[in-house]
């Protein structure tokens, strides 16, 4: 009886501060209506992604010339194209490939932005410098211009498209990661880790990116909406995705010179970018403003 | 202040030195041969080795980045392959064009997005503040090409009130080119017009002056909008990275003669002196935008200026 109590009493003294902090957080982000219906959205958009085959009726690839650039009908949801391919199925599939675009390219902007940040943090000196020039450097151009440049010289296609605008987004990683590094590398638990002989990599990996992780999840949500906007860009530009792969940026383009004789393929398209991107945003926004409570005072 | 002008001046030197490196680089790293990609897949082989000469491409590297350097400093970036004009002549011709855009969606975000955020901050979490809330959020996910597309269905096919693309000296042609551009600026600094206001209005001098019985119209126009325009002038330097990102789309919807649509047009062809030219060039009209901001920011909060001394 006496122990129990004891155990009962510890825990409180010990894990109830912990715990209640994550409960707060997680509660901040269950009440954030922003999180939770931009949350909402994105499961739609992914889950219609995943199971396209089932979503749809039509193929989106298949083209047939006689049924070209219909209006919405109950045979055809959101109308045809100038293939006749129907519009639906082109833009269920085409979420596939605007995810996967941008999980891919904000995999490797954290990949390699956080690695450097985490680098120039740790480590300071010579290597801060380095990095941080390199990082001035990416950052002399604007994010778009910098992966048309890249995409410039790589050439068009999915996989280049993803690279470059990874590479876009590197520097916002890296400064990120950098400055999150600097704020918790002074902590006394870093201390304490570094006095109990922690090795570097120890320090790293247990203490300070688990430490950094909110801002960077936030980060990397608002990050996937811009690369999504970013490759939708460049791949109406003729370079990335080519024919007659379903992505929403292209279906615009190609449907572009038909705008007289339908819009649809056009509007649509173009929506599935915007809710898309705005559903990222309304999460990384929502979570920002309940990992961080100082933002909460201009809700 | 002079001396940190000078230092920041400095400063630009070795980014754009890296810049250089990277814009020189585009080339090799495009798969192929630098030559075969100027004369095309069917050039002879004497030909090619002419223009593989011509080009320097025999020499190591290191020599030809420093030969390509020398000439980009006297903004000497070779000839187009498609005009076979100079570069820089095919730039200078549609900077103007290109600037003329770009200043009047800065000049309309400014106009429309400082008064909205105000107004926002104002009365915050009141209708008005909640409807931009909702509609600044929307914009900012609206990719700028499929805007442009839309305003020509609505306003060009649908209604027939304005052309569709061009350029004239006819403030109907602006007009569409303008809008589309200047969104995602609207929204971003009505955003944070509205977010600084609020900061400001939690500052003491400003429960003072409630404090003092000044009239409320007078605390926010007068006391608080002054000290939260400050951020907002940097945050207008930063719109202009975004700006010139948008050009790129913008102009290419609206066949807007500019540098934008330059640079689309010269990947597209593989005109690659043309494309290291735009690139490096866009590289220093961003950072000297930067850098004047920078400045003016300094200018403006003399807080800020002793810190520079």
């Amino acid at each position: 009886m006496f122990t129990s109590k004891r155990k009962k009493v510890k825990k409180l003294a010990d894990s109830e501060p912990q715990k209640s902090k994550y409960k707060k957080t997680m509660k901040r982000i269950f009440f954030n209506k922003k999180a939770i219906l931009g949350a909402i959205l994105l499961i739609i958009i992914a889950l219609a992604a995943i199971f396209a085959p089932y979503v749809t009726v039509h193929d989106p690839i298949q083209q047939n010339v006689r049924n070209r650039l219909q209006p919405p009908s109950s045979e055809h949801w959101l109308g045809t194209d100038n293939f006749g391919r129907d519009i639906f199925s082109r833009i269920v599939y085409g979420g596939r490939i605007s995810l996967r675009i941008g999980f891919i390219s904000v995999g490797i902007a954290v990949l390699f932005g956080c690695s450097m940040g985490v680098l120039a943090g740790f480590y300071g000196g010579w290597v801060d410098n380095i990095i941080m020039r390199i990082v001035d450097i990416m950052l002399a151009l604007p994010g778009f211009l910098l992966a048309l440049a890249i995409i410039s010289a790589l050439g068009p296609g999915i996989n280049n498209l993803m690279i470059a605008v990874g590479i876009s987004y590197i520097p916002v990683f890296a400064r990120l990661m950098r400055s999150a590094v600097l704020a918790v590398i002074e902590k006394d638990y870093v201390t304490a880790a570094r006095a109990l002989g922690g090795d570097d990599r120890q320090l790293i990996f247990k203490h300070i990116i688990p430490n950094s992780l909110s801002p960077i999840i936030v980060q990397a949500t608002l990050a996937m909406a811009g690369s999504i906007l970013s490759a939708a860009g460049l791949s109406f530009l003729g370079l990335g995705a080519q024919p007659p792969t379903p992505e929403w940026g292209f279906m615009i383009a190609s449907a572009r010179q038909f705008i007289r004789l339908s819009h649809y393929a056009v509007t649509f398209s173009g929506l599935a970018i915007v809710i898309t991107v705005l559903s990222l945003n309304l999460v990384g926004d929502g979570l920002r403003d309940a990992l961080d409570p100082k933002t909460l005072e201009h809700q | 202040m002079g001396k940190y002008t000078v230092k920041r001046f400095l400063a630009l030197i070795p980014v754009l030195i890296g810049v250089s490196i990277f814009v020189f680089f585009l080339i090799h790293i495009t798969p192929g041969d630098p030559a075969m990609l100027m004369l095309g897949e069917q050039a002879p082989p004497e030909q090619l080795e002419t223009m593989r000469e011509q080009m320097g491409l025999n020499d190591p590297l290191p020599v030809q980045y420093i030969n390509w350097m020398s000439r980009a400093v006297r903004l000497d970036f070779g000839r187009s392959l498609r005009s076979r004009k100079p570069v820089i002549t095919e730039i200078v011709e549609r900077l103007p064009n290109s600037g003329v855009l770009a200043v009047s969606a800065i000049t309309l975000s400014v106009i429309i997005g400082i008064p909205i955020g105000v107004l926002s901050a104002a009365k915050p979490n009141s209708f008005f503040d909640n409807l931009f809330t909702i509609i600044t959020f929307t914009a900012v996910g609206m990719p700028v090409f499929w805007q442009g597309l839309m305003l020509i269905i609505i306003f060009s096919v649908m209604l027939g009130w304005l052309p569709s693309s061009g350029m004239m000296p006819d403030i109907r042609y602006f007009i569409l080119p303008t809008v589309a551009l200047s969104t995602v600026t609207i929204a971003n600094i009505t955003r944070i017009t509205r977010s600084t206001m609020l900061d400001v209005l939690k500052e003491d001098y400003v429960r003072t002056a409630r404090s003092k019985g000044v009239n409320e119209n007078r605390v926010i126009y007068q006391h608080a909008l002054r000290n939260a325009l400050i951020p907002v002038v940097t945050i207008i330097g930063l719109q202009f990275g975004a700006l010139m990102a948008g050009a790129v789309l913008t102009e290419t919807i609206f066949a807007w003669p500019g540098v934008g649509r330059m640079v689309v047009d010269a990947i597209r062809t593989k005109d690659f002196p043309l494309v290291q030219g735009t690139i490096m060039v866009f590289a220093i009209i961003y950072a000297l935008v930067n850098l004047i901001v920078d400045l003016l920011y300094g200018l403006l909060d003399p807080r800020l200026q002793t810190k520079y001394k």
